[in-house]
C-alpha cells in the first residue's frame, strides 16, 4: 500500500473531522445547542449521523475480515447490528424520544423517581462506554500502523487526540454534521472501490470459484509470518522458506511441507506457487481455525458449539443495540417521536445499504489475498484488496479512499462515544454547572480507555465489542423495555435488574478475557453470555419490582402519558393554543430552554 | 464611515427566528388530564403491533440458524450455500426496512386515532 496516498486520505479525513466541528462551535451556545442540537436536527440528517456513529471499525474492516477467515456464518454479525434496530423501533425509539431526558440516567431517574437507579445507570454507561471505546482505539492503531507505517500505539493516541479536540470543541451539533458527513464518506469508501474491484473481477482471464476450498494463491505469492502460528496441510505443499519451520532453520531453500500440523516461527517468509493451497491456521488448542467448509453456516470456525454461539450472537446484537449509549443519545436530538420512528426506518436502509459491501469484500478477500488467511491479519483485507485486483495508481488511489473511510470509522464511533460518556462524567460525577464542565470531562473519557488499550496491548477486539453489546443487552434492554411498558416498575426492581443482568454479563466476559476456562461448555456460555444474562436481567428486574409493590413512583401514570401520547402536531388539528399547564414540557431550566 | 460615536445604521434582511419560538411546540403533550382508559388502550394497541413486528423478526430471522442446519451439505450440493449468502447477506436488509416500515405507519395511526378520540 502506498503510503504517501495513505497518509494523505488520513489527514484529510482529520482534518474535515476537525473544520465540520469547530464550525459548529459557532452555532453552539446553549446548553440544549450543546448536547443535543437542540432537538431541531430532521429526520434525513439525524438518521445519516445515527448510521456514521454506529458503523465503526468492526463494521467497515472488521466484517470483510471474519468473513474472509470463517465465511458465511459471520454474517450474522451485519444482520444483528442492522436488526437491533428494528428492535428499537418498536419498543424504544418514540417513547424514549418523548421521555424528553438527556441520557439514559436521566432516563432512569424521571422515570423512577430515584437517585440510586440513576447512579447505577451512569455507571453502565461509562463501562460500556469504555469498552466500546477500547476496540476503537486498537483498531485505529493497527490500521493506522498499516496505512501509514505509523507504530501501533501511535495511532491510537492520535484518534484519541482528535476526539477529545473534536468533542470538547462543538458537542453535539457539530458532532451531528460530522457524523452525517462521515456516514457518507464510509459509504462512498467502500462503495466506489466495490465497483471498480468487481470489474476487476470479472475481467480477469481466470476467475476464481468463489466457493473453492481451501482457497488457493493465484500468482506468486511472498508471505511472512508476524507471530509464530501452527498451520494443517491435508496434502503435500512445495514452497520456498526462508526461517523456521518445525524448529528447523531453513535459508531460502526449497522445502516440501508434509500432510500434518507445522509450526512457523515468527519472522518466517514463504514464497508459494501459483495454485498452492493456502495452509489452514490452527488456533492455540488444536481449534481448526475456519478455512474448511468456509460457505457452510455453523461451520465451527470459532467455536465448539456455534449454534449456540450463533443465538448468543443474536441476543446480544438484537436486544444490545438499543443500549448503546452513544445511539441512545442521538435520538433526543428528534423533534419529535414520530420523527424519532422515522428517523430509525431511514437508519435501517442506510445501514443495511452499507452492510450489503462488507461480504463482498470479504468474499474478494479469501480470493485474493489469502495470504492474510495464513498471517492472521484478516482484518486489512478491505484495505489490501484495491492494490491486488486493481493495481498501478488506481489501486493506491482507492487503497487511499478506503483508509479515508476506515479512519472516518474509527473517528465517528469514537466521537459519539465520548459524548456520551463525557456526558455523563460531567452531569453525574462532576459538579453539574452546564456547559463549562463538559470540556473537562471529554479528557477523562478518553483517557482511561486509552490508558488501557496502552496498557492491556493485545486485548481480543472482537471479544470486547462483544462485550459491550451483551452488557448493554442483559442492563438497559430490560430497563427500558420494562421502564416504557410496564407500570409495576420500581426503583428498587430497576437497581436489582441492572446489577443483575449487566453484572453478570461483565463478570462474565472479564472470566473470558481473563481466561481461566480454554474450553468446553462452561467457557462457551461465559464467551457468548446473553443468552441467559438478558432473561437474568428481564426476571430480577420483574420480580424484585412485584416484590416491592409499595415502592411504585407517584407520578406513574403522568410519565406514561409522557411516554406513549403523541405530541400535538404543529399546524394541524386544533390551533396550538398556549396551555396553561405545560408542566410536563421541559425539565430543565427556562434560561435553558428559551433561546434569545 | 461615519461620525464617530454614531452608531452604524444596519438593515436586517431575511427571515426572522421565529422557528425555534411557539411556532414548534414540539414538547407540549397532551394537555387535558390523562385520560387514562385513552392512554391504556393506546399503550395497549402499540405493544400488541411491537410485540407482532418482533415476533415475526424473532420468528422469521430467529429460527434462520436453525433452519441452515437442516440444508443439504454444500460440498455434496454447492446451491445450497448459495443461499444462506443470499438470504443473509442481502435479502434480510430489505425485509427489514419494509417490517420497520409497516411498524411505522401501524403506529402511526393507533396515535391518530387516540387523537381523535380525545379531541371529536
Amino acid at each position: 500500500m502506498n503510503q504517501t496516498y495513505g497518509i494523505v486520505a488520513v489527514s484529510a479525513a482529520i482534518v474535515a473531522t476537525l473544520v465540520i466541528g469547530s464550525t459548529g462551535l459557532r452555532i453552539s451556545r446553549t446548553t440544549s445547542d450543546f448536547y443535543v442540537a437542540s432537538r431541531t436536527v430532521p429526520p434525513y440528517l439525524n438518521a445519516m449521523a445515527v448510521s456514521g456513529e454506529y458503523l465503526s471499525a468492526a463494521s467497515f474492516l472488521g466484517i470483510a475480515g471474519l468473513v474472509a477467515a470463517q465465511g458465511v456464518e459471520m454474517l450474522w454479525f451485519p444482520v444483528g447490528y442492522a436488526a437491533g434496530y428494528l428492535v428499537l423501533l418498536v419498543f424504544v425509539a418514540a417513547p424514549l424520544r418523548r421521555s424528553g431526558a438527556y441520557t439514559l440516567p436521566d432516563f432512569a431517574e424521571s422515570r423512577l423517581e430515584s437517585k440510586a437507579a440513576r447512579r447505577v445507570a451512569g455507571v453502565l454507561v461509562v463501562g460500556v462506554g469504555w469498552l466500546y471505546l477500547l476496540p476503537q482505539l486498537q483498531g485505529a492503531g493497527l490500521t493506522l500502523g498499516l496505512v501509514t507505517g505509523a507504530p501501533r500505539w501511535l495511532g491510537g493516541v492520535l484518534v484519541a487526540a482528535v476526539v477529545t479536540l473534536a468533542v470538547a470543541a462543538g458537542g453535539m451539533r457539530s458532532i451531528t454534521f460530522v457524523q452525517a458527513f462521515q456516514y457518507c464518506l464510509k459509504l462512498t469508501a467502500l462503495l466506489v472501490p466495490a465497483v471498480f474491484l468487481v470489474i476487476a473481477w470479472h475481467g480477469d482471464p481466470h476467475p476464481a470459484r468463489a466457493v473453492d476450498e481451501p482457497p488457493a494463491f493465484r500468482r506468486h505469492t511472498q508471505v511472512t509470518v508476524e507471530s509464530t502460528v501452527r498451520v494443517r496441510l491435508d496434502a503435500p505443499l512445495r514452497t520456498v522458506v526462508t526461517g523456521a519451520v518445525d524448529g528447523r532453520a531453513h535459508n531460502g531453500g526449497p522445502l516440501v511441507l508434509q500432510p500434518g500440523v507445522h509450526e512457523i516461527r515468527a519472522g518466517t517468509t514463504f514464497r508459494f506457487p501459483p495454485g498452492a493451497p493456502v495452509p489452514e491456521r490452527e488456533s492455540g488448542d488444536g481449534r481448526r481455525g475456519g478455512a474448511s467448509s468456509w460457505a457452510a453456516p455453523l461451520s465451527g470456525g470459532k467455536d465448539d458449539h456455534p449454534l449456540y454461539t450463533t443465538y448468543g450472537l443474536i441476543c446480544a446484537t438484537f436486544l444490545g443495540t438499543m443500549g448503546l449509549p452513544h445511539v441512545l443519545v442521538r435520538f433526543y436530538t428528534n423533534p419529535d417521536g414520530r420523527a424519532a420512528r422515522r428517523t430509525t426506518v431511514i437508519v435501517l436502509a442506510l445501514v443495511g445499504g452499507f452492510y450489503l459491501l462488507p461480504p463482498l469484500y470479504g468474499l474478494l478477500g479469501r480470493l485474493y489475498a489469502p495470504d492474510l488467511l495464513l498471517t492472521g491479519n484478516t482484518d486489512a483485507a478491505v484495505l489490501v484488496l484495491p492494490e491486488r485486483l486493481v493495481g498501478g495508481v488506481g489501486g493506491d488511489l482507492l487503497g487511499a479512499l478506503i483508509a479515508a473511510g476506515a479512519c472516518a470509522a474509527f473517528l465517528s464511533t469514537a466521537s459519539g462515544l465520548t459524548l456520551s460518556v463525557a456526558g455523563v462524567l460531567s452531569q453525574d460525577v462532576l459538579p453539574s454547572l452546564g456547559v463549562r464542565h463538559f470540556r473537562p470531562a471529554t479528557l477523562p473519557a478518553v483517557a482511561v480507555p486509552v490508558t488501557v488499550s496502552l496498557a492491556a496491548g493485545n486485548l481480543p477486539v472482537a471479544n470486547a465489542v462483544g462485550l459491550a453489546f451483551a452488557v448493554a443487552a442483559s442492563s438497559f434492554c430490560p430497563l427500558l423495555v420494562l421502564g416504557i411498558w410496564w407500570r409495576g416498575l420500581t426503583a428498587p426492581g430497576a437497581v436489582a435488574g441492572l446489577l443483575a443482568g449487566g453484572g453478570s454479563a461483565l463478570t462474565a466476559v472479564a472470566l473470558t478475557i481473563a481466561g481461566p476456562l480454554a474450553d468446553g461448555w462452561a467457557h462457551t456460555l461465559l464467551a457468548w453470555p446473553a443468552v441467559w444474562s438478558v432473561p437474568l436481567g428481564f426476571l430480577t428486574m420483574i420480580l424484585v419490582s412485584l416484590a416491592t409493590r409499595d415502592r411504585i413512583p407517584a407520578g406513574t401514570e403522568a410519565v406514561m402519558a409522557r411516554l406513549h401520547l403523541p405530541e400535538r402536531p404543529a399546524g394541524r388539528g386544533a390551533p396550538a393554543t398556549p396551555r396553561s399547564d405545560e408542566r410536563m414540557t421541559d425539565r430543565r431550566p427556562a434560561a435553558h430552554r428559551s433561546r434569545p | 464611515m461615519g461620525v464617530p460615536g454614531t452608531p452604524r445604521r444596519e438593515v436586517v434582511t431575511g427571515a426572522p427566528r421565529a422557528p425555534h419560538g411557539p411556532a414548534r411546540p414540539a414538547r407540549v403533550y397532551a394537555a387535558e388530564p390523562v385520560d387514562s382508559l385513552a392512554l391504556r388502550s393506546l399503550m395497549r394497541r402499540q405493544l400488541r403491533l411491537g410485540t407482532t413486528v418482533f415476533a415475526l423478526l424473532v420468528g422469521v430471522l430467529g429460527l434462520l440458524p436453525l433452519a441452515f442446519t437442516a440444508l443439504p451439505d454444500p460440498r455434496v450440493r454447492p446451491g445450497s450455500a448459495l443461499i444462506v449468502w443470499a438470504v443473509l447477506g442481502v435479502a434480510v436488509y430489505p425485509a427489514l426496512v419494509v417490517l420497520g416500515r409497516w411498524y411505522v405507519v401501524g403506529a402511526e395511526r393507533n396515535e391518530r386515532d387516540t387523537v381523535d378520540l380525545e379531541r371529536p
